[in-house]
Formats: C-alpha cells, structure tokens, sequence
C-alpha cells in the first residue's frame, strides 16, 4: 500500500479509530463501544473500495468517520496528503464539495419540501455561489440527464418519485458539484431487484466517466464484487482482509471473508445445493464485549489456542493482500 | 448447500384458485393479486418469486384472512379440502397457529416488545393445545433448543430487544412451529438478516421440513434464496402469476421475458463481472394499474403487437399441466411452445 511516486494518495487513513459511550442505567458507568477500532487503508483518485461485513462490524460508522460526519477518536485522515483534522472550519467546508455520500433510503434522505430542481440545485448555491440562476438550472437538467431523470421530474417531490429514482436524485446531488470522492453507504439495499442492477451500473459508469473516487459500503457480496477495483473486509471494527477484488473471491485467506463469501445465495439449484459453507458457529461476538485475542475465535471452525492469547496483525500475504489471521498461509 | 427435494407427493394441502384481491383507496379500486391459481403440497416448499407490488405477500394475506380492513377476497382457498376463504374469525384463529403458521420480514414488529420471549410462545400452546404452564415452557425450552438458540432454558425470560436480529427470526420460526403446522408461510424471512445468518434461517427452514413434514411458502424477492430451499417456483408480476415450474425447469430454462430478466440482472458470485449488469429497464407497475395488454410490456425486449392488445393468459409449456410448468407470455406460443 504505497502511494504512487506522482501524486498524493487521495485519501489515506491511519489508525483510525472511533468510540461510542453505551449507557447502562444509571448507576453504571457507560460501556465503551469500539465502532472502528484502528483500521488503516489508501484510497487512490478513481479507485473503487467495497467495505463489507456483517451489521454492526462498523462499515457505516467508517464511512460517516472518514467524512468526518462523525468525529474519530484516535487516528488521521489525510486528503491529498493534508490531515482533515488540521483543516479549520471553513476549509473542511470547502472539501466537504469534493466529498460526497449516497446514502440506503433515498426517499428519506431527501427533503421531502424540495422539488427535485432544488434539492439539485442547493449543492450549487452553497458551493459555487457565484454561478446565476440560468447557470444553475443548466447544471441541474444537465446532472438529471446523466444520472437518466426526464426533464419533467424537475418540479416533482421526493414523496411523488419511485424508489428507484430518488436514488438517482441523491446520486444527482452528491455529483453535481464536482466531488472527487463518493462515500455509497447500501445505495442499493432498499432498492427492487430489477431497479438494483440500474443503480449498479449508474454508480460505476459515473465512476469511470468522472474518475471518481469511491467508497461502496455494503452487505450483499455480489454487488459489492460488481462495483469495486479493491474490496475491504471488517470485522468488530478492525480489517480481516483486504485485497483487489479478484484476488478476495478467488483465494479469501480469512475465515470470516470465506464464510461471507459461502454463505451469498447462488440463483441455480445445483450449484447452491452442491456449495459447501464454511458455517461460523453461534452469533456474532458483541462489540460491546469482543473476546481477547482474535474477535472471531469464539466462532471460528479453524481457531486455536494462539487466537485467544494474541490478535493477529494484519500482514501481507501477497503484494495488495492483507490479512488478520494466524492462519493466513492457509 | 442442498437444502434437500419434497419427501412425498399426496394431494393438495393448499388449494388456491381464481383468488382475487382488491384494495378500496382514495383513488378507486386497486388490484392487488389477479385470478391466481396455486397449489402447495403437503412437505412441498414453494418459492414465490416476486418485486414490490408483485401481490405476492397480499396473495397470501388474503388466503389467511389478514387482509387490511379496506381488501376485498374473492375466490378459493382449501386448506386440507376444506374451505376457508371468508370463515368467521374465530375459525380463522384456530387454524391460524395450529395447521398454518406465519413468518415475516421483521420480527420486531410480529413479536411483542413488551412481553418475554416465554409469554409469547407458550401462549399459543397454551390456546390451541391447552397445554398447562409448566409443560407449555418446557415445550417452548426444547423448540428454542432446536432452533440452535443457546442457553434456551434462559433465554425465553429474554424480552425481544435483548435479543439479536437472528435469534429474533429463530424465536419467531420456533413459534410458528410449537404446533406442528402442516403449512408455514415464512414472507421474506431473511430479508433484514446478514448474509451468514440468513444462511442459518434457511438451513433451519429445511430441517423444519424434513423433521415436521411441514410445508413452506417462501415468499422473497431474491431468487438465490429460493434456489436451494424450493421445489417448485412461482413467479408473480403485477398480481399475477407469470411463470411457475420445478425449481430446476425455472431456473435452467427461464421461459418468460421478465423471469429470464430477473435472473440476468442479478449479480452472481459463481460467473464473471460483466462491465455492465442487463438491466430491465423501467420499473415495476404501481399495483393494480389498468394497463391494457400484457403488464411487463414496457419493460420487455420481445414485445410485439399482440402484446399490446390483449394480456396472456398463464398456459401449460411443452404439452405440460398449466398447474405444473406454465407461463404467461404471447411469445412462447408464437415459439411454438403450444396452441
């Protein structure tokens, strides 16, 4: 993961780090939620990365820290080589138009008083100011064009748009100002099968066209297989693996990455019903509690006594291939 | 996985046909599920395929009498030969729980928030087998035992928020099987859960199977849920059935346009990625919509003119019983698939 000689990683992360104080009534002191506990990776200009994990493995909360929607405890992130956190309130402003997030419920995450036209439009009046009233209403039909709205949806409210096209409406809004990073969190999740594969394709074709920068949160494997270049798995907050998303489906050396992967459903009777799943035994470990050493031995088929006494590091097994396994040889 | 076939083949346990389901609303009548025709089997698990607005989830509402105040049901339905379409509530009730039980989405909303795990389980037998207290929990101690939950004995004084999204859905299906019912109607029973955990729900719905002989309804949008679970699958679009089949018939040779599109839209872990996904484009029709003609019409690749005039009707494939390979498309039997 070294950054190419030219220019600065888009965005680099290290250590991050985020905590959520749990009440427990009122006589106890809160509990101490590690949401993301430490987790580094780069991001270069026009490279996808799938974030995947099960819920409650802090995908969404990475996704949230690195915008710095929510503030991380511990760690930086650096945007174009500069540290987010250094940056005063007006300058995060100026980046928050470079970066930018789609987010499950498109119908909920649009102001359901706004016309199409104008949630389009406010991206534009509060970072290019300047632009006229004529310019404005250009850059609006022209960004419903790519993302494949008819005109006519302009004075249309969220409530009166399917699902499907909400979602191209908050696509729409997170692009018309020219970001260079997209934040997708589940962009597909609540959306109709036959609407999904739409989506799918609308995200990457954007990302090609305008060299974007994305981050593609999900749960569903498949899809994330589809969208991304480098695909990160989390696991209580920490990195079990990363590797370029071949490399992930054809040799996943983590356990948890093999049973996420064997556990996605395959549309044809003979092949699902000759696969065979590597099955993590109970449920999840609590986030609240993890276990020491390894978060996953107290599931894993594969654990032994080293799992417990000692976390495993995440190491190269290959160059691009990282993992946080004792087992990682195989 | 091989989540196993159908043990036996007797006659109907669910007969429906010619059900329809119509909503009143502000804006006139709504048709929710249109002139459907289904059998299920005794032991038999039965994929219904469908999106939002397919009538898939009404259908079956319908048949068990928990339409919203506004529907309206006409038709069949045979439980066992007997006819329950439009029984007394009261009768309704008995069959509910006892010889058909009901699996949802989201169990937070089917279970209780304030009642313990223990209340809400051993009421129904309590109800329908007039079992005392005492047996009732240690009953529901060895279900929960069953659905792989740990520590059942402690769990069922849990109040439902203790309790994780999974084992939330393993208390319901431990529920609906207290009775031994001979049909489980589990509508998107997986839907809200994680890739491993679903994997667990639907491994457990197998073995209710083959240890009850219960039958299941699988009610999803997600046809690789269905692949390894199902014997038969229906596919519904726009409240009709559009194609149904054995599991492998339906998957391997789709026959209907919008079947055919569902399957290639879908990304799959076992082929390539393709640069672009074949999308269906459009979207499903808003339930009910008066179009004229046949429903998947402005979404669909093969259309022609007779498409546009009159809506085809669901028709036997291959010279087979409508009842077991069927599909509704003009262009099948333009193929040569039949009269």
């Amino acid at each position: 993961m070294t950054a190419p000689p030219s220019a600065p990683t888009l965005l680099s992360v290290r250590g991050l780090r985020v905590l959520f104080r749990v009440p427990r009534g009122p006589l106890r002191r809160p509990a101490v939620l590690r949401a993301v506990d430490g987790v580094d990776f780069d991001l270069e200009a026009g490279e996808t990365l799938g974030v995947v994990g099960e819920s409650g493995c802090g995908k969404s909360t990475l996704g949230r820290a690195v915008l710095r929607l929510i503030e991380p405890a511990a760690g930086t992130v650096a945007w174009r080589g500069r540290d987010l956190r250094s940056l005063g309130p007006r300058e995060l402003r100026s980046r928050r138009r470079e970066m930018q997030m789609v987010f499950q419920d498109p119908v909920t995450s649009l102001d359901p008083r706004m016309t199409v036209g104008a949630i389009l439009a406010e991206p534009l009046e509060t970072f290019q100011p300047g632009l006229s009233a004529a310019g404005r209403r250009r850059r609006v039909e022209e960004a419903m064009a790519e993302v494949g709205l008819a005109p006519e949806m302009v004075n249309r409210y969220p409530h009166e748009v399917s699902g499907g096209q909400a979602q191209r409406v908050a696509i729409a809004r997170a692009v018309i100002a020219g970001p260079s990073l997209l934040v997708c969190d589940e962009p597909v999740s609540a959306l109709d099968v036959s609407i999904r594969a739409q989506i799918v394709n609308l995200l990457k074709r954007l990302q090609r066209e305008r060299g974007l920068s994305m981050i593609f949160i999900g749960h569903d494997l498949s899809v994330v297989r589809q969208v991304s270049h480098r695909i990160m798995v989390l696991h209580l907050g920490r990195v079990a693996e990363i590797a370029d998303r071949d490399a992930i489906f054809r040799d996943p050396r983590h356990p948890y990455t093999r049973a996420l992967i064997s556990a996605v459903p395959i549309p044809d009777p003979d092949r699902e019903r000759a696969k065979r799943r590597l099955v993590l035994a109970g449920e999840p470990a609590s986030v609240l509690a993890p276990p020491s050493g390894c978060g996953l031995r107290t599931r894993c088929p594969l654990a032994h006594d080293r799992c417990a006494a000692q976390a495993p590091a995440l190491e190269e097994v290959r160059p691009g291939h990282l993992v946080a396994c004792h087992l990682r040889e195989g | 996985m091989d989540r196993g076939t159908a043990p036996c083949r007797a006659g109907p346990l669910l007969e429906v046909s010619g059900l329809n389901v119509a909503f009143a609303t502000e804006d006139g009548e709504v048709r929710a599920v249109r002139d459907v025709d289904l059998t299920v089997a005794a032991g038999e698990v039965v994929g219904v395929v469908g999106e939002s607005g397919s009538g898939k989830t009404q259908l079956f509402l319908a048949a068990m009498g928990l339409l919203a105040a506004n529907g309206r049901a006409s038709g069949s339905v045979r439980l066992g030969g007997e006819e329950i379409l439009g029984l007394p509530a009261r009768r309704l009730n008995r069959i509910r729980g006892a010889r058909v039980a009901m699996v949802f989405q989201n169990p937070m909303t089917s279970l209780n928030p304030y009642l313990r795990v223990s209340t809400q389980m051993t009421e129904v037998l309590r109800l329908h087998r007039g079992l005392s207290a005492r047996d009732a929990r240690r009953r529901a101690a060895e279900m929960l035992d069953l659905v792989r939950i740990p520590d059942a004995a402690r769990r069922l004084d849990a109040y439902p928020h203790e309790l994780s999204g999974g084992m939330r859905q393993r208390v319901m299906i431990a529920t609906a099987l207290l009775c031994r019912p001979e049909l489980l109607i589990a509508d998107e029973p997986t839907t809200a859960l994680d890739v491993t955990v679903q994997a667990d729900i639907l491994d457990l719905l197998a073995e209710a199977r083959w240890e009850f002989g219960t039958a299941i309804v699988l009610i999803t949008h997600d046809l690789g849920v269905v692949a390894g679970l199902a014997d038969r699958v229906v596919v519904t679009y726009a409240g009709r059935i559009v194609e149904r089949g054995p599991v492998r018939d339906l998957f391997h040779d789709p026959r209907h346009p919008y079947t055919r599109a569902l399957l290639g839209c879908v990304p799959r872990l076992d082929a390539d990625v393709p640069d672009e996904l074949p999308a269906i484009p459009g979207q499903p029709p808003a339930s009910g919509d008066p179009a004229r003609g046949c429903a998947f019409l402005g979404r669909c690749a093969e259309a022609g003119d007779r498409c546009r005039r009159e809506e085809p009707g669901l028709r036997g494939l291959d010279g087979r019983d409508p009842a077991a390979r069927a599909s509704a498309c003009h262009r099948d039997t333009a193929a040569g698939g039949g009269p």
